[in-house]
């Protein structure tokens, strides 16, 4: 670093992108993750149960379960059409003999029937800004837990970095703040601005570059405990471990896509799960609704008239037409062009402007907690190959067996940037093995604790294909508003019409928006009518 | 936990076969898929009319055999299996869960399914496109209907953006590298005739001109009044047809005429199909006699020629081509074809006559085939 030319500002912008704040703000905005969520509406829906409202909802997820509650007590007459053989879409726990339904690869859950061998193989957290969820887990009796989601006695471990090694991420980031204030604090000393800065701001900074990175009294990084010991700190002194050698620490990427990762929007911890697996959000939900819900029923036709819409679906080798007054469908976009319909161009044009997120997770039974004997207890591993993440369960700890998430794909290989289609492509089998071969490279001996597994490739499920809908910023610009707002009496729906795709606080924003539009057409509608008796 | 399938009070809820009047008519239905194939329709559509953002072709309209063959070349991993061929990849589990009897059950049920015409999404140079073409006709027909013998799959029925990927995918490789995919193979060194992005994009355009359009009931009316008109005038403004000297009545012409700015179309030689599908393929019923197959020929002609908007009265150049009969002493029946030839040219209702050559030739594409037919048309105007 020339420390010579740099200007007071630039410095206070150095200071800013080594700690991290603007780094972890750009890539969070990269990855479209930075949306408020906000606090959740306080629905207060006009009673229409005189008036025999008739609302059909295409799909059983979240965000139709959430409008036929609520609809439901406002006296409208609701039924839910489903396509596949389950009730809660990619909110999906998977336990002992459960099946998953991918095309061409149908897979049985061959876990232990036991309480805490479960996987939430789609939906898994929920951070504590996500109001609309949080409130229907809170009036609904839902459970929860904390849910580790950062672990800093987890490791990062990329096959291009110290020869391969994984290193606990406390000590990575432990090094790579001290060694960046140590910089900070030569800069500083040495007075090295084209403007002098006040005494104080000096001494302020000396101390705030010791702090920020551990450094010794005479602001130097000769390793902290923040990186663990390497011996001690109990019986006797504690050993600090040697540090990372700096310029591997730059070489490496964990720092691009890991390190800032439990201080990005949606991924602060402390995150939170429900006690038993996410589905018991869907099953709360149940237990409140008298809707009835068709499962096995695909939707073949959607035609929208002056005075409702029209649904054609096929169930068990029939044809039913179902008229409602109005439809909330929270079919994945790029089936629409596939369902026979009358929308206008435009509308079906947005529809189909939408791209199919490849979102794929494997869950992998252990025969043993192993994780545990290296001090880890949930939380989350993040490598640089292709599998991406491991996830260790926060829950049954000490138990004999565990569930651990063995792969997390989305998208794109971190490393070699290729399609996780690459993924898709495997056996059921295949995948396990791939999982194991990797996972070998961060604990030894992992594929042999490996007892069975399941893959859930989204973007190959059935009546789904795909996880996360893809918005390029000139498809939000031009579709978002025309497809958040209702064609006719037809509601587009879910976390794809949302700027939280892939939560479930976007579907729920997405229901608690359609609800509000409708409350307001209803009222005037009544009104109208009242006006005119 | 559910109330079950409790029908509501509001509902209207019944079968569809009561009351799909509101609906854009029958026509309009789609068909519901036997319960084993409703997975095809996920991403296929309702009625496989194919879904560009799932990369999934249409399927109505595809010949069943095509439909068969493309099924066993995903089990066989002759598609499916490249890297880039992401969507055939998506597709090969699906093909390879099909047991064998479910592959017919399926390309039966593939070919009872009806939708709307295809859209044209691509833009291209047309006539560019049509020459292009040329090099195409022979195994997808002059209209581009498909010709089963040949092995060339019917073009006109498929979404022009999946023949534009697919027509990619072979020049790259990507389709077509398995070395027992004879087709494949044989439609790669095809693909690289085009060149490049523009050529497939003209080509493509250019087939998507010639898929039905909804108004194609009118358009077939006109064609059939203009030909009507044609007969009326056996020498009109483009086409003068020269009759063979010294009053000879033999039923072709001397020289036939075309003026420039009328659209002349060439027309793959047509073969016959069996006359006896269930007469053994080798044996001398599956096929005909030389007089059998010409009237065959002439008749899957009369169903292009219904496509493309022309009648036997706009066909100005002709050639024969006759294998010897093996029950003639190797001799081609000449008589016998003209037997045949003679319902279609020279008529009260049809006397307009082709130039005409006819040969003798040592074989055809299909054992036992005797007749092929090639002609060049000129479009009514």
């Amino acid at each position: 670093m020339n420390a010579k030319n740099l200007s007071r500002r630039r410095f206070l912008e150095l200071v800013g992108a080594a700690g991290g704040a603007t780094a972890v703000y750009q890539t969070s905005m990269a990855l479209g993750l930075m949306q408020e969520t906000g606090a959740p509406a306080n629905l207060d829906l006009l009673n229409v149960s005189r008036a025999k409202k008739t609302v059909v909802l295409l799909g059983a997820g979240i965000s139709t379960l959430n409008i036929a509650y609520e609809l439901e007590r406002a006296g409208y007459d609701c039924r839910i059409i489903e396509a596949s053989h389950r009730i809660g879409g990619r909110v999906l726990t998977l336990r002992s003999g459960d099946m998953v339904d991918e095309l061409g690869n149908k897979q049985i859950c061959r876990f232990d029937d036991e309480p805490h061998l479960y996987f939430n193989a789609g939906a898994a957290r929920i951070p504590g800004h996500h109001q609309r969820a949080l409130h229907y887990c809170k009036v609904l009796g839902v459970e929860l837990e904390i849910m580790a989601n950062d672990n800093r006695r987890a490791y990062t471990q990329e096959p291009d970095a110290f020869g391969g090694r994984p290193i606990q991420k406390r000590e990575y980031m432990a090094d790579a703040r001290g060694f960046m204030s140590e910089l900070v604090y030569k800069a500083v000393d040495k007075n090295a601005f084209d403007q002098p800065m006040s005494n104080e701001d000096r001494e302020r900074m000396l101390q705030f570059a010791i702090s920020f990175g551990d450094l010794d009294p005479n602001g130097l990084y000769k390793g902290s405990n923040r990186a663990g010991y390497a011996t001690g700190g109990f019986r006797k002194a504690g050993e600090l471990k040697g540090t990372l050698n700096f310029s591997e620490i730059l070489n490496s990427n964990f720092w691009r896509y890991g390190m800032h990762f439990a201080e990005t929007e949606d991924w602060a911890a402390p995150l939170m799960t429900p006690v038993g697996g996410m589905d018991n959000v869907v099953k709360a939900f149940l237990r409140k609704l008298r809707t009835p819900i068709t499962l096995n029923a695909q939707v073949q036709s959607i035609m929208l008239r002056d005075k409702g819409v029209d649904i054609v679906y096929n169930h068990k080798g029939k044809q039913h037409m179902i008229t409602a007054d109005y439809c909330f469908n929270s079919i994945p976009a790029h089936f629409i062009a596939g369902i026979h319909n009358n929308f206008p161009k435009d509308y079906a044009a947005g529809l189909a402007s939408l791209s199919r997120g490849h979102l794929s997770k494997i869950g992998l039974q252990m025969s043993k907690r192993f994780w545990e004997d290296e001090e880890i207890y949930g939380g989350i591993t993040s490598t640089s190959q292709e599998i991406g993440e491991i996830w260790y369960p926060s829950h049954g700890i000490f138990k004999q067996k565990g569930i651990v998430l063995g792969a997390y794909l989305f998208g794109f290989s971190r490393r070699t940037r290729a399609p996780s289609n690459f993924f898709e492509k495997m056996t059921p089998e295949e995948r396990i093995r791939f999982a194991g071969e990797q996972g070998n490279n961060i604990h030894k001996g992992y594929s042999s604790y490996i007892e069975n597994g399941v893959s859930i490739p989204w973007g190959r499920m059935n009546h789904m294909m795909g996880c996360g809908s893809g918005w390029t910023d000139e498809v939000r610009a031009q579709y978002f508003s025309r497809l958040q707002n209702p064609e006719g009496r037809h509601y587009m729906i879910g976390d794809q019409i949302s700027y939280h795709s892939s939560w479930q606080e976007g579907a729920f924003a997405s229901a608690e928006f359609a609800l509000q539009d409708l409350d307001k057409r209803v009222r005037a509608e009544m009104a109208a009518m009242t006006g005119a008796s | 936990m559910m109330s079950g399938l409790r029908l509501s009070r509001h509902f209207v809820d019944c079968a569809v076969l009561l009351c799909l009047a509101p609906l854009a008519g029958a026509a309009d239905k789609p068909l519901v898929p036997p319960e084993k194939f409703v997975y095809c329709t996920v991403c296929h559509g309702a009625d496989l009319k194919g879904n560009r953002n799932i990369e999934a072709p249409r399927l109505s309209g595809m010949e069943p055999w095509y439909v068969v063959r493309q099924l066993e070349a995903f089990t066989k991993g002759w598609r499916g299996t490249h890297d880039a061929d992401l969507a055939g990849i998506e597709m090969r589990p699906m093909a390879q869960a099909l047991a064998e009897n479910d592959i017919e059950e399926v390309s039966r049920y593939v070919r009872n399914v009806k939708s709307a015409a295809p859209e044209s999404t691509i833009d291209g140079d047309r006539n560019r496109g049509h020459a292009l073409y040329q090099s195409c006709s022979a195994c997808h027909g002059a209209g581009g209907e498909g010709n089963e013998v040949l092995g060339g799959p019917a073009l006109t029925t498929q979404n022009d953006w999946y023949l534009a990927t697919q027509l990619k995918n072979y020049r790259n490789n990507v389709r077509g590298h398995a070395a027992d995919d004879t087709y494949g193979q044989q439609m790669k060194a095809a693909a690289q005739l085009l060149g490049d992005d523009a050529a497939i994009m003209d080509v493509v355009a250019y087939l998507s001109s010639l898929q039905p359009k909804e108004e194609s009931q009118d358009m077939k009316k006109t064609a059939l009044l203009s030909s009507l008109l044609l007969t009326a005038s056996v020498a009109n403004a483009d086409v003068t047809r020269h009759p063979l000297p010294n009053n000879s009545t033999f039923p072709i012409a001397q020289a036939v005429e075309v003026t420039a700015g009328t659209t002349i179309i060439w027309h793959s030689g047509t073969v016959p199909g069996p006359a006896n599908p269930d007469a053994d393929r080798n044996s001398r019923e599956y096929y005909g006699d030389t007089e059998t197959q010409a009237l065959n020929v002439f008749k899957r002609m009369e169903a292009s020629f219904e496509k493309l908007g022309v009648g036997f009265g706009d066909v100005v150049k002709m050639q024969v081509f006759l294998v010897g009969d093996p029950e003639l002493g190797g001799k081609m029946d000449f008589d016998g074809f003209m037997k045949a030839y003679t319902k279609y040219f020279g008529t009260k209702e049809q006397p307009n006559l082709p130039a005409r050559s006819a040969f003798q030739i040592a074989g055809l594409a299909g054992d036992g085939m005797l007749v092929e037919v090639e002609v060049v048309i000129a479009r009514p105007k």
